[in-house]
């Protein structure tokens, strides 16, 4: 059962299906991240979509992080609840009555913030505290967002033992009296140039010193007490001098802006809560890059962003808010400088069985059924969702969950995939619970997606016990029926159905396990060295979720000694054709670069936290690092992102079928490996 | 500490005999209470094929000395360190271990209405540290810290199961110490962490502090709970005086042409050493802090039992909910914060003789890198 809100405590302005799931104490909100979980919070962020600014109000205060758009499509802004500062924790109730407070628009919510990360003053037009502008112009800047900067370290500093790192936002650090960044601590070349002079070696000291690692605050924790970090090795790869990154020497002239996002970022299994960080992120460098250039009397730098992270599920037709936000971005400022680069992976669950591609020829008799392995033990919500093809109108189609052999639903399992005339505002949409006896498992909603594009989503709570909470889901092969047979598909249209990531970062330990899809027709998976059949249940289109925009540089990470794809590297779609042709999908990698040294030494090294300390990494993210290094080494010399890159293939998209799968794999271009170097050969 | 404590021997030095076997002094046997010392050159028994050989062979050849007499009229020198060159480690083990602790005492006093329960430990009747008992509100805000700490587990697993007795190969590394070459540096280390683990015993048996994993079942520790209090630290009560010791022997020696930089490895070495069992879930950051302060004075009652000169200034230490940080120790403001003052006038101890012989010695290892 679903408690019905009275009119004023429903999210009018849009409830989208992961809101209600995340904010509903009923639904899914006692499994969400403590941030949520926990509170009490009277600040949240959010995205406001379409044009228009946002304003604060006698009962919000509201924050407009810095932004290079002048007129964005997509804006993040944080707010505080000035009706109710110390009230009860953020429940969809209480952010309906916030947002009530907001004028027109649209809002999707992301995470709520500590209040101590709220800046006393907020000054976006002031100049960052301790700022010392480069004496000399930078041929180019990289930025790198990332969780875990380790801005001390000895690999950011150039010749003179001075910090590269021009600035560094710490998104979920304590509040400044007065600052440039709404939220969180903004450190300058400067200040990170005083905590070096002031601490010396003494790196930890350092950091607690800069309010870096701080472990009242959850966001940001004690992370950087660690040995190493996604973000230390990431950093390391993309902007880094240290001979644990075994990559060509960046010069001095290489300028760095850093953001390090919440540690909990990649804590919600379903992606909801980052969007507003992660935008926030974007622009924010954009915004301090151009500000390094006016400092110079200089147009806008040559510009390459690293932002190695991402998420499974998606639209992954580059049209989800923060894909179109980059997407306004990183093409705006190409027309201001051609050398302008976002960079992301294409993720690492090619093998994990989380993606399926169904076409009207699957549909035996207007109707298709997929099942859908939940493992026993997950402590977090699994998600799955099913996007339909855009501008489908789906009249008549119904979607049926049935739960595992043996376990029988007490509330309804089957949905209209059609509006719910009651849900005015927003998106077309509908929910429905699955309920046990217990209570609410789950969630099954249909909304239409930005008005273009109908997606069902079935949520389920973990499988675990949880302490005083009676209800949890069954674990198990589900089975997920569609009947399409009032609005069959046609030829070429199909549906695409995505699991979210729900794995456990082991600093987070979240306890997630990972669901995955079985083609119920053939449910044995392939052998894990056979080559991966074109099966509907398939890697291919299994990318980064948010990493699809077209002007986004995504690279896919290939094994240094085979020169083969990475068996976990994340692939664009293919439409397979007749005549042993296949169309490989818009969201292409660019380029791949090395991410496994060979079958015996996966992943790549680099440097860990603390100076002199080292790391291996796994992943697409290395593979965007070290793309992210290659393009700033390019536009340091002036010269196009791939300059020097090997090139293997055109743009044209439709291919025989192995070819076109090597490009869904590879992209157009590697990206050349430094590697260790071979030893001298002996002179006899 | 005292995984594999070592206290079940020390009511009677006799005993130490029978174990035999532990074999190389300072060759990394870790074991805690009496560390190297236990059994450390003693031969044992013969195995009984040899017993028996060595029988019929003295039969067999006692008709070539059956006619002399006992030829050796020579003493020994009396109560001379020139003997103790000649002693087995492990009764060397034991005279430390005497001259230590004859000097030491605890006066314990109840909680009253003006003042917490506390311990005062004195060297010599001078009162050199007072630690207050912590409270059982300020041991629940401690497990926070443990718990968080747990977060460290995975990736120092090794550091804390290779430390679960004295962590002499650490600091042995630090310094480039070989047995070959060094034996009397470790014998100093031995008999320092020797002291100080029997002094840790001594305040803990007073102050008994439950473990974290007593208070709190989230923590779970990832080793074995020792059987003994959890406040003061043994662990970092061994490290700060091995690391007070040390900072005097690498100062004397005056070799190490990067000393200054190896003492502060060393220094966050004996952090790393106390905090890895904060990590591992045995003990709060405030059993460091005074684990720290007690490692200090022993370190010091070692140097002056040697005949260096080192001054000890007695501390109080009212403990605060504060995390543990060696440059918070150091720093005097952060440290009075954190609940640990000056409490009295600085004093030195005399010298004894076989502290003064192993110092003599030691320094004659110098490390000239």
């Amino acid at each position: 059962m679903f408690r019905e809100r009275p009119e004023g405590q429903r999210i009018d302005s849009y409830t989208g299906p992961y809101e209600r799931w995340i904010f509903s104490e009923e639904l899914g909100r006692p499994f969400a991240f403590p941030a949520i979980r926990s509170g009490p919070s009277s600040h949240i962020t959010a995205l406001m979509e379409g044009r228009g600014r946002v304003e604060s109000s006698d009962t919000v205060d509201v924050r407009v992080p810095p932004l290079w758009s002048e007129a964005p499509e997509i804006t993040p802004f944080a707010m505080r609840d000035l009706a109710e500062p110390f009230g009860p924790s953020i429940g969809d109730t209480r952010i309906a009555r916030i947002l009530e407070a907001l004028p027109g628009a649209r809002y999707r919510l992301s995470m709520p913030l500590a209040d101590a990360t709220w800046t006393g003053h907020y000054d976006p037009s002031a100049r960052p505290g301790g700022w010392r502008p480069p004496k000399r112009r930078p041929k180019a800047i990289i930025g790198v967002i990332d969780d875990a900067i380790p801005f001390l370290h000895r690999a950011f500093r150039d010749r003179d033992g001075h910090s590269r790192i021009a600035f560094c936002w710490l998104q979920a650090a304590r509040g400044a009296q007065a600052a440039a960044v709404p939220f969180g601590r903004e450190l300058t070349n400067r200040e990170i140039d005083d905590l070096h002079n002031a601490h010396g070696v003494r790196e930890p000291a350092a950091y607690r010193a800069a309010g870096a690692v701080d472990r009242d605050l959850p966001e940001l924790g004690t992370v950087l007490a660690h040995h190493a970090s996604h973000g230390a090795h990431i950093m390391g790869l993309a902007a880094g001098n240290d001979i644990r990154t075994e990559a060509p020497h960046l010069p001095d002239d290489a300028a760095i802006i850093a953001v390090q996002l919440p540690n909990t970022i990649a804590w919600d299994t379903s992606g909801f809560g980052k969007e507003m960080m992660m935008l926030s992120a974007v622009e924010y460098v954009f915004h301090r890059a151009r500000m390094i250039a006016q400092a110079c009397d200089s147009p806008e730098l040559p510009l390459v962003v690293n932002f190695s992270y991402g998420w499974s599920a998606n639209r992954h037709d580059g049209q989800s808010s923060f894909e179109r936000a980059v997407e306004s971005l990183v093409s705006r400022r190409k027309e201001a400088q051609p050398l302008t680069e976002l960079v992301m992976p294409t993720g690492n669950n090619f093998s994990n069985r989380m993606h399926a591609h169904f076409g009207a020829k699957d549909a035996a008799e207007g109707r298709h059924a997929f099942g859908w392995q939940v493992k026993p033990n997950d402590r977090t919500s699994s998600y799955l969702e099913i996007w339909l093809p855009l501008g489908f109108e789906p009249d008549g189609w119904r979607v049926t969950v049935s739960p595992p052999h043996g376990v029988t639903l007490s509330g309804c399992g089957t949905m209209e995939i059609s509006p719910d005339p009651e849900l005015t505002g927003g998106d077309p949409r509908r929910f429905t619970e699955l309920e046990m006896p217990e209570g609410n498992i789950g969630q099954l909603s249909a909304d239409k997606h930005q008005g273009n594009r109908w997606r069902v989503l079935l949520a389920l709570i973990p499988t675990a016990p949880s302490a005083h909470i009676s209800r949890r889901a069954p674990s198990g092969l589900w089975t997920i029926t569609i009947d399409m047979a009032g609005t069959p598909l046609e030829d070429g249209q199909c549906l695409d159905i995505w699991v979210q990531r729900d794995d456990d970062p082991t600093q987070l330990g979240t306890g997630g396990q990972q669901s995955y899809l079985v083609d119920l027709e053939r449910p044995a998976p392939p052998r894990p060295l056979d080559p991966p059949p074109l099966r509907p249940v398939r890697g291919y289109g299994c990318l980064n979720g948010i990493g699809t925009a077209p002007s986004v540089f995504r690279v896919a990470g290939y094994v240094q000694g085979s020169g083969k794809p990475a068996s976990y590297s994340g692939s664009a779609s293919l439409d397979v054709r007749a005549e042993g042709r296949a169309l490989v999908g818009l969201e292409a990698p660019i380029a791949c670069a090395v991410s496994d040294q060979d079958a015996f030494r996966p992943g790549i090294p680099s440097i860990g936290i603390l100076s002199g300390s080292g790391a291996r990494i796994v992943g697409t993210s290395a593979a965007a690092a070290l793309a992210s290094r290659r393009i700033a080494l390019n536009f340091l010399r002036g010269e196009a992102a791939t300059e020097g890159f090997e090139h293997l293939r055109s743009a044209e998209r439709d291919l025989p079928l192995d070819e076109a799968q090597a490009y869904a794999r590879e992209g157009q271009w590697r990206v050349p490996h430094a590697g260790p170097r071979k030893p001298p050969r002996a002179v006899s | 500490m005292a995984q594999y404590g070592g206290f079940g021997g020390f009511g009677g030095f006799g005993g130490f005999g029978g174990f035999g076997g532990f074999g190389g002094f300072g060759g990394g046997t870790n074991f805690t209470g009496l560390g190297g010392f236990l059994g450390a050159q003693d031969p044992g028994g013969y195995d009984p094929m040899t017993t028996h050989g060595l029988q019929t062979t003295a039969e067999g050849l006692r008709h070539l000395t059956e006619a002399g007499a006992t030829p050796n009229d020579k003493e020994l020198p009396f109560s001379s360190p020139d003997t103790l060159d000649g002693m087995a480690t492990w009764v060397r083990g034991s005279l430390y271990v005497s001259e230590f602790l004859a000097g030491i005492s605890a006066e314990a006093q109840e909680a009253s209405c003006d003042a917490p329960a506390q311990v005062a430990l004195a060297f010599d009747g001078k009162t050199s540290l007072t630690l207050h008992r912590p409270k059982p509100d300020l041991l629940r805000k401690q497990c926070a810290y443990v718990t968080d700490y747990g977060a460290l587990r995975a990736e120092r697993t090794a550091e804390i199961t290779s430390q679960l007795g004295f962590p002499t190969a650490y600091f042995a590394m630090l310094l480039g110490l070989h047995s070959a070459q060094n034996a009397r540096s470790f014998e100093l280390i031995t008999a320092t962490q020797v002291a100080a683990a029997h002094t840790a015993m001594i305040v803990k048996g007073h102050l008994a502090v439950r473990r974290p994993d007593q208070l709190d079942a989230r923590i779970m520790p990832m080793i074995p709970t020792p059987g003994h209090g959890s406040f003061p630290s043994a662990h970092a009560t061994e490290a700060y005086a091995v690391l007070t010791v040390l900072e005097a022997l690498v100062g004397a020696w005056k070799s190490l042409s990067d000393g200054p930089e190896r003492l502060g490895t060393l220094r966050a070495l004996a952090e790393r050493i106390a905090v890895n069992r904060t990590v591992a879930g045995v003990h709060y950051p405030i059993d460091s802090w005074a684990g720290a302060a007690l490692g200090r004075v022993v370190g010091t009652v070692v140097l002056n039992r040697c005949g260096v000169e080192a001054e000890a200034t007695p501390m109080i230490y009212a403990p605060e909910n504060r995390d543990f940080f060696d440059d918070d120790y150091r720093d005097p403001d952060k440290a009075a914060d954190a609940g640990l003052k000056p409490d009295g006038e600085a004093f030195q101890l005399e010298a004894k003789q076989t502290f003064s012989w192993l110092w003599a010695e030691a320094l004659g290892e110098a490390q000239g890198v």
